[in-house]
């Protein structure tokens, strides 16, 4: 297994937002993490990233058989793990080129043209308020390309306006699958989720179900969850 | 000292291939010792040392179209000492150039680098100044640049302060315009600070004439205990004069900021906006960054440079 999370948990405010869960990733996996919501997906993405006011109380986070609880989100960085975040940060007078140059993997013109932006246009562009959400979200997705990493934490690619269609979400996706990243893609389209290897669906704080992807989005569709029949059992 | 010997200095890398550029002139001064001048065509240049100080005298004729940059180089490569400049600068009726100071202090340990500017732009004269400083890490300098600009009739006057490696000391900027009708200036000041300097950057725009326009732009990178004061002040008191000033201030560690955007209209018909933002340097913006490998340090360091870019 390249990830295992273990009983992992994590309260805000006196709340679980995740209770107990229980993961794990094979290498090269392409992995898809449904669920409504709420439900805690884009939580789990920034715990295992290590972002700050993300640290678990309880579990483990096992990454290539190391226990990574303990390492700042550089260090898990520079061990293979990177993030596309569901609303990517922007930034003065940084240009896309720079951006992307972070990753040494491919070239920025090669990242850029796999999202779908063209890179005359786009490259000398700064990374401000003068994209739009959806330009921002694909040069996020691009950056995450370019560092070809070793997991890829994908948060909600799809959502959003002027977003990339399944067909170019499944190209990266098949990119990255060959470079042999292993790749958790969260979402909540169900039909997104049909790309994946292997899909989880996430109630309430806690996986419920892991199986071949339809057989998940089926019961995402149908019930919400297989165990509390959609009454969000696990919130008590 | 020789010109040879100074710019083999390897603060000075950067210079030496711009003073060899043909169509420029150039002043040259270390200290209170002037090193080198040459005088491009269509340029009146007058240069004297004294223990007092440096004046340089600059006059750009009627219609004159610099080809290139003219470069002025202010330096004191020793650690301690005063350098004082007074610089006059006339540009004729519609001529055009642009100017690019140097002010290079590679190790102050007790440096003061006081300069008075005065500039008077004629009629339809196009002025672009840039002031490049490089500053060594140590911080123990004084840096006062003063500048009164005057822009006759639809002149146009664009000034862009660079202060982006090195520490700034105590550095303190006032730099003052008045533009008649139809006259434009935009004044750019970025700079950064760290251990203890404090900043101070003042700027001023007075629209006086009819459909004059002003801008002023300050982008200050404050860190460690370093303070900062960002004072814009545009002032319109004409008919179609519009201005704005657009300040922004990061801050990491315990460094602290103000900024003061000042905005006054005497005419009815005038219009001058602001915006001014200070904070600490985002966290989602240093995450993304680091989620690409880079350190926290290094992450800080391209943000600030992505800030005080042009």
């Amino acid at each position: 297994m390249l990830l295992e999370l273990r009983r992992l948990s994590f309260k805000a405010r006196g709340r679980y937002i995740l209770r107990d869960l229980e993961l794990s990733l094979k290498e090269g996996e392409l992995h898809a993490l449904l669920g409504a919501n709420g439900t805690g997906k884009s939580t789990l993405a920034y715990i295992i990233m290590g972002c700050e006011g993300y640290r678990p109380q309880g579990g483990e986070i096992i990454f290539a058989g190391r226990r990574i609880n303990h390492l700042p989100l550089h260090e898990r960085a520079r061990l293979g793990i990177s993030l596309a975040w569901q609303e990517p940060a922007r930034f003065e007078g940084l240009s896309i080129r720079e951006y992307l140059g972070l990753g040494k993997a491919l070239s920025a013109e090669q990242c850029l043209g796999m999202v779908g932006l063209e890179p005359a246009v786009y490259l000398e562009r700064p990374l401000d308020r003068t994209l739009s959400g959806g330009q921002r979200k694909r040069v996020e997705l691009a950056a995450v390309l370019a560092l070809a990493p070793r997991l890829a934490l994908l948060d909600e690619p799809d959502s959003g306006i002027d977003m990339l269609s399944l067909r170019d979400i499944a190209k990266v996706l098949r990119r990255l699958k060959d470079w042999g990243s292993t790749v958790l893609l969260i979402t909540h389209r169900k039909e997104v989720a049909r790309v994946a290897d292997r899909a989880s669906l996430l109630c309430a704080g806690r996986v419920v179900f892991t199986g071949a992807p339809p057989e998940t989005a089926w019961h995402y569709t149908h019930r919400g969850c297989p165990l509390c029949d959609g009454r969000r059992c696990h919130e008590a | 000292m020789r010109l040879e010997a100074f710019l083999a200095h390897p603060a000075l890398e950067g210079l030496r291939e711009a003073l060899q550029e043909p169509p420029g002139g150039h002043v040259v001064a270390e200290g209170h010792r002037l090193l080198s001048t040459r005088q491009p065509k269509g340029v009146k240049l007058s240069a004297r040392a004294r223990p007092q100080g440096l004046w340089v005298e600059l006059e750009l004729a009627q219609g004159l179209s610099l080809p290139g940059p003219l470069h002025l180089c202010f330096a004191l490569l020793r650690p301690r000492g005063l350098q004082r400049v007074n610089l006059r600068l006339l540009a004729g009726r519609t001529s055009r150039a642009t100017i690019i100071s140097h002010c290079i202090f590679p190790n102050p340990l007790g440096i003061r680098h006081l300069m008075r500017a005065q500039v008077l732009l004629q009629e339809g004269a196009e002025l672009s100044y840039e002031q490049i400083h490089i500053h060594g890490p140590e911080g123990g300098l004084v840096v006062e640049p003063r500048a009164q600009v005057e822009l006759q009739r639809k002149a146009c006057y664009r000034a862009d302060f660079a202060l982006l490696q090195g520490r700034a000391g105590r550095l303190s900027i006032h730099y003052v315009v008045k533009a008649q009708e139809e006259a434009a200036a935009e004044l750019v000041a970025r700079g950064q600070a760290r251990g203890q300097d404090q900043v101070c950057l003042r700027e001023e725009i007075h629209l006086l004439g009819k459909a004059s326009r002003g801008l002023i732009k300050a982008r200050l990178a404050l860190r460690e205990r370093a303070q900062g004061l960002i004072e814009g002040i545009t002032v319109g008191a004409a008919p179609q004069a519009r201005g704005h000033v657009d300040c922004l201030e990061v801050l990491a560690q315990e460094a602290q900021g103000r900024a003061v955007p000042m905005v006054e209209v005497r005419h009815p018909l005038a219009r001058v906006t602001h915006e001014a933002a200070l904070g600490r340097l985002q966290r989602a913006q240093l995450e993304a960054l680091m989620a690409r490998g880079l350190s926290p340090q290094e992450a800080e360091e391209m943000l600030i440079q992505g800030i005080l870019r042009k």
